[in-house]
């Protein structure tokens, strides 16, 4: 409980202090009040002093500018770097005064006095008060405006913490030439220092002799040299390292082995291919044909009666009926032979088309190829699914296959078992085929 | 100008939730005023805020307790948009000279620590209560998420306690700077029945107390 009490009356007193700073004006009294406050205590003494439009340093009596800058970053073209502004620096009057407040926020304690109490070590500290007329303000050099094309391609972000601890900084004697790091530094010129520059390095150097002593020496890291070895040590040495070869010899070498090779399948030759550029026509006109097909080549496209008279004549012939053959409804909902049906003269209606316009067919003999595909033994394997080229070629072979069936096609393009010059040019242009390969394709069509 | 319009509209709903907020903690304001709509404002403070018409300091509200009418409440809009230990004492200033103990502050946009830790100091003979213009841009109570809170009086407390045989430290708690506990000015102690619609019951009530 007391410590509670101890603790709440030690917030008042840093409160009152933070109060009573607020409208001081003498600079002793200040002294006298500091080691109630902490680096944060110190802050809302500026904080406060600002919202009342006075100077963030206590004893002050200046007012900081009436509109604070909303700009917050400063561009340097010159140098290619971005400086961030600092939003207590706007809570001055000028930079003097920031720079004192600096000074004495740094001597201050960390802690608040509610949790270190009052102990000696703070409140014996001997503060010292900046005062205006010994305090050394280290501005930073007004820049000039200038444009510099070649340069500003990199900007360097400097935020404003580092600005604010150039006391802090160690000037490097070595880096008379600052170089940057970045990716692309090679294509750039190395920057040189400008007389700006020195003279801004000048008066930081100047100044931290001046407030902090002489800066430390610089040490310079030299690297030991390895040492040698004596011609006898270098022998013994040579020595162990042979032995240690022979012991573990070259594992790597060993480890190595070939690379597997896997010959790639030798491409057919273009004779081959030629040789069996129609065998599969052949293979897939072999595997539609079924009886039917065969039947109809056989006796001609002549018009049928249709199913009637083929019942009819069963029946004469004393043919028995076969469960198998009756076109019964389907149990399924899709009729799949008719379905196949239609994709295949889907499949090749344009190159169809295509030939019967070259050929100059009538429509009326169209059906024919209908007629021809309802006998094919379909399957799903040899209904679609073809190259352009491919399809050339089955077309060709159909239409070798239909005039077959129709004597007076047969007549007309293929006279004595030779292909006609006019369906030979068209070949040619679909498929490449030469004339007397088509009339090879001809025959072992007519051969199956 | 665009700005004047906007602002004028952001203190016409300030006003008017503040209003709400006084009105719901008891003190006496005029139907019309929580009924007035944005043309009556403008003709009665003003549409240029820029031109201090009205200026923050013409809103200033001061309210009377319905059950007692020495109780009475301020209402003010500092001009400072942070404000710090002297405004607050500006204000203690004035609440002591028209003796009244309450007041809330509109602040605009913050204010420093001390300036809060003053407020805390004077707790006991100063009740300062302080809210962010933006926090009173709309009522949460009105939000359809936001149960229905009810202050309960301390007799009503002691007969909830003994109804169901309680010490006041076994009711769930709610705290105080919870943004429904601030709207009605809670203080540590007291306790709030919060009545909210169920799916299964009907209406569920629960009791909360402040700590």
């Amino acid at each position: 409980m007391e410590k509670a009490a101890e603790e709440a009356s030690f917030r008042r007193r840093v409160l009152t202090t933070i109060e009573y700073l607020i409208d001081i004006e003498n600079v002793e009294d200040l002294k006298a009040q500091l080691p109630n406050l902490h680096g944060i205590g110190w802050d809302e003494v500026i904080e406060e002093r600002f919202v009342n439009k006075q100077c963030g340093f206590p004893s002050c009596s200046r007012f900081p500018p009436k509109k604070p800058k909303i700009q917050q970053f400063q561009i340097d073209k010159k140098e290619g770097k971005i400086y961030e502004f600092c939003k207590q620096r706007g809570k001055f009057c000028g930079e003097k005064c920031y720079q004192k407040s600096i000074f004495i926020r740094n001597q201050l304690d960390e802690h608040p006095l509610w949790i270190t109490g009052e102990n000696e070590k703070r409140m014996g500290k001997e503060y010292e008060i900046p005062l205006d007329e010994t305090f050394v303000c280290t501005e930073a050099p007004e820049k000039e405006e200038e444009l510099d094309e070649e340069k500003g391609k990199s900007i360097e972000f400097v935020t404003d913490s580092i600005i604010a601890k150039v006391e802090k900084m160690k000037v490097a004697e070595e880096y008379e030439e600052p170089k940057e790091k970045d990716e692309d530094s090679e294509e750039k010129e190395s920057y040189k220092l400008t007389d700006d520059d020195r003279d801004f390095i000048k008066s930081i150097k100047e100044f931290r002799n001046s407030n902090f002593g002489a800066p430390p020496p610089q040490k310079r890291i030299e690297k030991t040299p390895a040492p040698k070895l004596s011609e006898k040590d270098q022998k013994k040495e040579e020595e162990i390292l042979e032995r240690l070869r022979e012991k573990y010899g070259n594992r790597n070498a060993k480890q190595k082995r070939p690379p597997i090779l896997i010959a790639a399948p030798e491409l057919p030759s273009k004779e081959e291919k030629k040789k069996t550029s129609f065998s599969w026509i052949l293979d897939l006109l072999r595997s539609w044909y079924s009886d039917e097909t065969r039947k109809l080549i056989r006796e001609g496209a002549r018009p049928t009666g249709g199913a009637a008279e083929q019942i009819l004549m069963d029946f004469l012939s004393g043919k028995k009926m076969d469960g198998a053959e009756l076109n019964l409804p389907n149990l399924d909902k899709y009729n799949v032979k008719e379905k196949r049906l239609n994709i295949f003269l889907h499949s090749i209606r344009h190159h169809w088309q295509d030939l019967e316009a070259r050929l100059h067919l009538t429509p009326t003999r169209r059906d024919l190829l209908n007629r021809l595909a309802t006998t094919f033994h379909l399957t799903s394997e040899n209904i679609t699914g073809w190259s352009k080229q491919e399809l050339n070629s089955i077309v060709i072979a159909l239409f070798i296959l239909i005039s077959l069936v129709d004597v007076e096609l047969g007549d007309e393009y293929f006279l004595k078992d030779r292909a006609s010059p006019e369906f030979c040019g068209i070949a040619r242009d679909l498929c490449g085929l030469e004339g007397d390969q088509l009339t090879g394709l001809y025959s072992a069509i007519k051969a199956i | 100008m665009a700005d004047d319009e906007l602002e004028t509209y952001r203190l016409w709903r300030i006003r008017k939730t503040v209003l709400q907020m006084v009105h719901d903690r008891g003190y006496l304001v005029a139907q019309e005023e929580l009924d007035q709509p944005l043309e009556t404002f403008k003709e009665q403070y003003g549409d240029r805020p820029s031109e201090k018409r009205p200026a923050r300091s013409d809103l200033t509200i001061l309210v009377a307790h319905n059950d007692d009418p020495a109780d009475q409440m301020f209402v003010f809009f500092p001009e400072d948009t942070k404000i710090g230990i002297k405004t607050i004492k500006a204000i203690c200033q004035q609440m002591q000279e028209q003796n009244i103990s309450r007041a809330i502050i509109v602040v605009q946009t913050g204010m420093t620590p001390s300036a809060k830790q003053s407020i805390g100091d004077m707790a006991p003979k100063y009740m300062l209560e302080h809210f962010l213009e933006a926090e009173l841009m709309v009522n949460i109570t009105e939000h359809e998420l936001v149960p229905e809170h009810v202050v309960m009086t301390s007799e009503e407390k002691a007969e909830l306690l003994a109804r169901y045989k309680l010490k006041d430290s076994q009711l769930p708690r709610i705290q105080q700077c919870d943004p429904v506990a601030r709207y009605f000015g809670l203080r540590r102690g007291q306790v709030v029945k919060i009545i909210r619609p169920s799916e299964t019951a009907g209406r569920y009530i629960t009791y909360r107390l402040v700590v």
